[in-house]
């Protein structure tokens, strides 16, 4: 480099660009922060001290690897793994052993083949879950899954070999410890392409990582405000935002490709450009080009241009069409290859045959058309540039619209579904027609700019296309600066349009899939294998989080209305604390079953707040009441002294309902004094879910109403949770308001002082309509009222909540509970019957 | 045959053929595959016109961009497959 203040200025740029990373939270859930600081670190220490920066990249391996896998922060201390750490290091250079000397390549393969299959057979013993060796193959995998095939491809046509340095750095790509499902570099491409720390490659890398972010962000907006939850879908227009936006979120893996491909480029392997605005391909074929270059690239060097030359005889179009045909079915199972490493399962179904076979077919067919149509072309033809720009963004916007449908039908929970929304485009009518026409005239003039500028630019500047696009991302620091500064004034004004900005920049989920994570969505994903999507960090990194905490099994199945009831005499490591079930199905200490006379007994009907998910044995906020309920308190009743009892009956995921039907059954012989219902505030999306699981598992339902409504509503087993929740309407809440109506019933038979408390949820999704209606409901079951809404006022829900994927209260957040709930009891102590007097 | 007559066969090939009606200028060392002046459909059409117009014969592997990037590389390739 001629100018060593150019070098450092674009290092302080990636240290600037590096601090937003951490601000905006870019990929937080895979580490990126801390493999960009270390690798940024490292290039600028070989720039400053005029080290060949590729020398330093296995030390960088080593360093990465250490931090991710040989430490970690345990409750905010640092604690070390080493054993992790080394089991990794050996394998790897166990496979390094296999692969890089100098031997028959025959049994390098054979050698190489045994022991992946060895280190995939941790999978298969180990089972597909979460579990104590699974990161072995996943770590493993994501590394040589890919690079080892185009390794040992090449090694038989290489003029050259190359240094061991650059095979070792070709295995070693520290980037990829962010990103298990990494670009496939090609073998050859990344050995000839080293050109060390120059100005190209440090212009480059600073490109590829701002043009990274950008995408994230636009992912995020995308994200957070454009997609429409599926079962708020109605109308024509949202049909048709909901398929572009689901296609457009491919940004996420556009952008974390380019930050990876950047910090690549970062270590002086100057390597190709990766992805060109798929979003503005003219054809199928042109789409397939511009998309995941290095993945095309690696396939038609290894599979397409192989089969191609064994079956050119046959004529070239038949052989082009047949080829490319053959080649994405190869993609597909490709994919799924990939899925086994990162996943451990071999994900194998009919939405990825639908997306495969027809995108497939449509590439065949638009590639043979277009040589057919350049074969009758064979003199140099006039252009009519305008007409081209246009005609270019009306095929782009046919590609556009056709692949969202399919991307939609393959990342759609089922089939079935997704026929459901699509069916909602019938529903056309004037004005929904305008809104379409209007997004597709959108479409068009911003395609129509695109193609403009593309026909008309200079292809050799084209070639140097990263110098000059460098100046356009001054414009990009100065647009994430302004995001940050608003996103600072944000929080103190409410829901205005800065409040828009908060979930741009930190890493959030966005209602749908907060409704997910709610109903259980993620903990079933590993168990149910309805889970192939390309845009898969989101719901993979979510999943794999939660399956850490959900591996236990509490509860079991009662083949009757209740679904599900806690195993007796139980003791768990439920999420990283000890949770205990007592003899009698609570989580609670042992009571025994006659009240004693001096006795004041309460029973709790709750969910999985009240069942103290997260929280270690006797800590939960309902055992604290009960314990200082006693220690600072005496309560009398008449004069005569009482023991306060609080018998927690709560059981995770139980909504209303199953609180009745657990009260009328069990609870009420327990002869209780007071009864506390606890009410949060999702029940209408609880009573979709619960109606689904009755019918589906085909139990008796014995309770008239809800046979009832079954019938009337025609719910069958074949409905999934969007048809039911469509067919149950209105009735959803009547069977809340029947529920709550029966509990009440039953307090009043037994002269049970009955209050409902209303706890809000953290993370709320659909809170103030729920809350209103339940709060009407309550009152007219002649409860008492106790109303904890303010209990979280001060904190933001990343204070309170367990994690970021588990949204139940944790310890700080159960202290606030009985803090206020104690308020609370000795203020109403008039609900009770009962006198409390400070000890 | 020489060398400079081969470069001047497949940069007409190149402009005819591929590149046809569009504002690109070709040079011996514009590169073809890397700047997607030509794809991979393409570059068998290509392959396919230099088997027949040199009676040569390419493997699978030879189909890269070590070897048809440029007219430059591509005339070399030519000359040292004959």
């Amino acid at each position: 480099m001629k100018n060593k203040i150019e070098g450092y200025s674009y290092y302080l740029l990636l240290f600037f660009i590096g601090f937003f990373v951490y601000r905006f939270q870019i990929e937080k859930s895979f580490n990126l922060i801390s493999i960009y600081f270390v690798s940024v670190s490292v290039s600028f220490l070989a720039f400053v001290f005029n080290i060949e920066v590729k020398k330093t990249l296995p030390a960088l391996f080593l360093i990465s690897l250490f931090w991710l896998y040989g430490a970690r922060f345990e409750f905010g201390v640092l604690v070390f793994h080493p054993q992790r750490f080394l089991i990794l290091l050996a394998i790897v250079l166990l496979l390094l052993l296999v692969l890089l000397p100098t031997y028959s390549l025959k049994l390098k393969k054979i050698l190489f083949g045994i022991v992946m299959l060895g280190i995939a057979s941790i999978y298969i013993i180990q089972g597909k879950e979460m579990s104590t060796f699974n990161y072995i193959p996943y770590v493993i995998g994501s590394f040589f899954m890919f690079r080892s095939i185009s390794f040992l491809h090449e090694l038989k046509f290489l003029k050259k070999p190359a240094s061991l340095l650059d095979n070792l750095n070709y295995f070693l790509l520290s980037p990829n410890f962010s990103l298990p499902l990494f670009p496939i570099v090609d073998y050859k491409s990344f050995i000839t392409s080293y050109q060390g720390l120059s100005s190209l490659t440090l212009q480059r890398s600073t490109l590829f990582i701002c043009r990274g972010i950008f995408q994230l962000l636009l992912y995020r907006i995308i994200y957070h405000h454009i997609i429409i939850p599926i079962n708020e879908i109605h109308t024509t227009s949202q049909v048709v935002i909901y398929l572009a936006a689901n296609f457009m979120i491919v940004l996420r893996v556009i952008g974390a490709f380019h930050i990876a491909i950047g910090l690549v480029i970062l270590s002086g392997y100057n390597i190709p450009d990766l992805f060109n605005n798929i979003f503005f391909s003219t054809g199928f074929s042109n789409l397939w080009r511009r998309t995941n270059m290095y993945w095309k690239n690696f396939v038609i060097k290894i599979f397409y241009y192989p089969i191609y030359f064994k079956i050119k005889k046959i004529g070239i179009y038949s052989a082009l069409f047949i080829s490319t045909f053959i080649c994405f079915f190869i993609t597909w199972f490709l994919h799924t290859y990939q899925w086994f490493w990162i996943k451990g399962s071999f994900p194998i179904d009919l939405k990825d045959a639908i997306f495969w076979g027809t995108f497939g077919l449509l590439v065949s067919v638009n590639t043979l058309m277009q040589q057919k149509e350049l074969d009758r072309s064979s003199k140099v033809k006039k252009t009519a540039p305008f007409y081209d720009v246009i005609l270019f963004s009306f095929y782009g916007l046919i590609v556009f619209f056709v692949m969202s449908i399919l991307w939609s039908i393959w990342t759609s929970n089922s089939i079935y579904r997704w026929l459901s929304v699509i069916a909602l485009l019938k529903n056309i009518n004037i004005h929904e027609l305008f809104v379409c026409a209007a997004l597709a005239s959108s479409y068009i003039m911003v395609a129509s700019v695109y193609h403009y500028y593309q026909k008309f630019k200079d292809t050799k500047l084209k070639y140097v296309q990263a110098k000059l696009n460098l100046l356009s991302y001054v414009g990009f620091i100065a647009m994430i600066l302004c995001i940050y500064a608003a996103s600072l004034f944000a929080p103190n004004l409410g829901r205005s349009y800065l409040g828009y900005l908060i979930p741009i920049v930190d890493e959030k989920l966005n209602k749908a899939d907060l409704i997910n994570v709610d109903n259980g969505y993620y903990s079933n994903l590993i168990s149910t294998n309805d889970y192939c999507s390309q845009v898969w960090q989101n719901d993979y990194d979510i999943a794999r989080k939660w399956t850490q905490y959900n591996t236990m099994h509490m509860t079991r199945p009662t083949n009757d209305l209740l679904l599900v009831e806690n195993i007796p005499n139980q003791t768990y490591t439920f999420r990283e604390v000890k949770y205990s079930i007592n003899a009698d199905g609570m989580h609670d200490k042992p009571y025994s079953k006659t009240k004693p006379d001096s006795c004041y007994r309460i029973v709790i009907l709750g969910g999985s707040y009240e069942s103290g998910n997260g929280i270690t044995d006797n800590q939960d906020f309902i055992s604290l009441v009960e314990k200082q309920l006693n220690e600072n308190y005496v309560a009398e009743i008449d004069g005569v002294k009482k023991h306060i009892e609080l018998l927690n009956f709560s059981v995770n995921g139980y909504m209303l309902m199953q609180r009745y039907f657990i009260y009328s059954q069990k609870v009420r012989q327990w002869n209780p004094d007071a009864l506390f219902l606890f009410i949060h505030t999702t029940y209408y999306l609880r009573i979709v879910n619960y109606v689904n699981r009755l019918v589906s598992n085909g139990y008796a339902i014995n309770d008239p109403y809800l046979k009832y409504v079954i019938k009337k509503t025609k719910i069958s087993k074949d409905d999934d949770g969007g048809a039911v929740q469509n067919k149950l309407g209105y009735y959803a809440d009547s069977i809340n308001y029947y529920a709550a109506k029966g509990i009440g019933n039953i307090a009043h038979q037994d002269s049970v002082n009955l209050v409902a408390i209303f706890l809000p949820s953290l993370k709320d999704i659909c809170g103030s309509r729920d809350s209103a209606f339940m709060k009407n409901v309550c009152a007219q079951s002649n409860m008492k009222e106790i109303n904890l809404a303010k209990v979280f006022a001060g904190y933001t829900d990343e204070d309170l909540c367990l994690s970021d994927v588990d949204f139940h209260p944790n310890q700080k957040a159960n202290n606030l509970i009985a803090k206020k709930l104690l308020e609370n009891i000795i203020l109403h102590q008039d609900y009770f019957n009962i006198i409390f007097t400070k000890k | 045959m020489n060398l400079e007559t081969i470069k001047e066969e497949i940069k007409s090939y190149v402009l005819e053929t591929i590149v046809q009606g569009d504002t690109v200028a070709i040079d011996n060392d514009t590169p073809l595959i890397s700047s997607g002046i030509i794809d991979s459909i393409s570059t068998l059409k290509m392959v396919e016109f230099l088997e027949g117009k040199y009676q040569i014969e390419f493997e699978p592997h030879e189909v890269d961009r070590e070897n048809l990037d440029s007219v430059d590389l591509i005339a070399a390739f030519v000359l040292s497959k004959k």
